[in-house]
């Protein structure tokens, strides 16, 4: 945990998070999200982004909140956006499940906007709706810690 | 959840109002002149001389609106009255324009005289009314209707005014600080008149104004965010504008609410909300929604009112989707294509083997009831 260099594969004990932005949700009759639609994950040529929660020690709240900070330092965050947090070995066992093999590896960013915890779910195609569709049913939806608000709020400021 | 023909008060004195589907446009500013209208044409001068004209004839007491139908509702609508005085001084004096769209007839009427396109009842003291007859492109026609009456101070004046078919959606009158549906109305006192409206997209926005009539003229906006819920007055504010997305939808919606049950109304009304509501986000993940697409789940859910109430989503191409989780690791989506198709997807984590199912939803009607209504 936390010594992983780049292209190290995460523990299937831990977990990787998503941005959710609203457009990535489902939102259900009660006008809160229910969901994540396929469309949430973004599958390019060396996979789909993520950031590993657990990246640097900690308990899973403090971790959480950690990722929860880190992107929105990095993303922009609204209230009604969520943290989809996946567990590595759902995702490794569920596409195991349909044939696939996937990969969920540390690929740490550097850089003026560095991201430490980025990885990569590696091994699917954009159009592999069922691999996709399946990864929607995995996830575990979270608001955005105040903490990672607060600091969203300030950037937006900045941003304006 | 009616969004129309609010009940007037027990002083009710002409015909009641017919419900039609639109609601007034209502903006603070008149449209640029519009050639070809076959009515009057609208300008700021063209206000000021209405409002003029108003003020001469009711010496006080006067309040004016204007509206401005979009492209949408055809073009320009101008209203204005005047209310209050000394019986029988007072006189209420409108006119009123259909748009383009609307394009057919109009009837206003000034002090007891009827003008042409519309009947005017005589309905003794401060009372007033008007109708309008709208063309076929407004699905019929429609008579706001405007009770008064009274002894002044007591003289109030309500209104209700339903615009056209295109606009539909909502428009709330207030009688003498009585409650109306679309709307909520301001305690005002007597003379007091105030409407609000709903309108989508091409209307440019949701839109409300708050009219007193009688004593200083004092303007202030109404807000009414959602059809179905109570406007907030708030003097001094400006009129809210929508997204123009969650505008154009809202429309939609409240066009053709009327085939939904009142629960999956309110319901798809919070959903388009919460995923309608960021304009920004939505153009910047390259979204551009289609209303196509929401008629069809309108469609859809009209055809199945049974089902439980589906959680909604917007994929990247503009489609409005149903989803149905009837367990944890178990969910059907249903696309609605702008021409008419409906893809059917389906995954079950936990059917041996895992279940993945993709297909158009007329191929799979008979097990929709599987997923949808557990």
């Amino acid at each position: 945990m936390g010594e992983c260099v780049k292209g190290d594969e995460i523990p299937h004990t831990d977990h990787v998070a998503l941005h959710c932005q609203t457009s990535d949700l489902e939102v259900g009759p009660d006008g809160k999200w229910s969901g994540l639609k396929i469309d949430a994950f973004r599958v390019d040529d060396n996979g789909i982004s993520v950031n590993w929660v657990e990246q640097q020690p900690g308990s899973f709240e403090a971790c959480f909140d950690r990722t929860c900070c880190l992107l929105a330092r990095l993303r922009t965050v609204r209230p009604k956006h969520a943290c989809g947090i996946f567990k590595v070995g759902d995702i490794i066992q569920t596409a195991a499940a349909s044939g696939r093999v996937v990969g969920v590896i540390h690929d740490p960013v550097e850089g003026p906007a560095p991201n430490p915890a980025h990885s990569l779910i590696t091994g699917c195609a954009p159009d592999d709706d069922e691999l996709l569709s399946q990864f929607t049913l995995l996830v575990d939806l979270q608001p955005f810690t105040k903490a990672a608000l607060e600091i969203a709020k300030k950037r937006e400021k900045a941003r304006k | 959840m009616s969004l129309l023909a609010p009940d007037f008060a027990p002083d009710r004195t002409g015909p009641p109002p017919v419900r039609t589907r639109g609601p007034l446009l209502l903006r603070n500013d008149f449209p640029e002149a519009e050639s070809g209208s076959g009515a009057i044409s609208f300008s700021a001068n063209a206000f000021t001389r209405i409002g003029n004209l108003a003020v001469r004839q009711a010496d006080f007491n006067v309040a004016t609106y204007n509206t401005a139908f979009e492209a949408f509702c055809g073009k320009s609508i101008a209203r204005y009255f005047t209310g209050s005085g000394v019986v029988p001084q007072v006189s209420l004096d409108e006119t009123m324009f259909p748009t383009m769209v609307c394009g057919l007839s109009t009837a206003a009427y000034m002090s007891g005289t009827p003008f042409g396109g519309g009947a005017v009842e005589p309905a003794g003291l401060s009372v007033v009314m008007y109708n309008t007859a709208f063309g076929p492109s407004c699905e019929g026609s429609t008579a706001p209707y405007i009770p008064g009456g009274g002894m002044v101070p007591q003289v109030s004046l309500d209104e209700t005014i339903y615009a056209m078919t295109v606009c539909r959606p909502s428009m709330a009158a207030y009688v003498s600080g009585a409650l109306f549906s679309g709307g909520v109305a301001q305690q005002a006192g007597p003379n007091v008149a105030m409407y609000d409206t709903a309108v989508g997209a091409s209307c440019g926005g949701l839109i409300a104004r708050y009219i007193p009539c009688g004593g200083t003229t004092q303007h202030a906006a109404v807000n009414v965010l959602t059809l179905d819920e109570s406007a907030s007055v708030d003097p001094g504010s400006q009129p809210l504008n929508l997204p123009p997305s969650l505008s154009r939808c809202l429309r939609a919606l409240c066009e053709r609410q009327t085939v939904l049950s009142a629960a999956q109304a309110v319901a798809l009304k919070r959903q388009l909300q919460f995923l309608l509501e960021d304009e920004e986000e939505l153009q910047s993940a390259n979204i551009s929604v289609s209303v196509r697409s929401l008629h069809g789940l309108i469609d859809f859910l009209s055809e199945h009112r049974t089902c439980a109430l589906p959680s909604l989503s917007i994929t990247r191409a503009g489609y409005f989707a149903a989803s149905w989780s009837p367990r944890k690791r178990a969910k059907l989506t249903i696309v609605f294509r702008p021409d008419g198709v409906a893809d059917w997807i389906a995954s079950d984590l936990d059917a041996t083997p895992p279940v993945h199912q993709k297909d158009i939803l007329a191929n799979r009607q008979g097990e929709l009831a599987a997923w949808a209504n557990a």
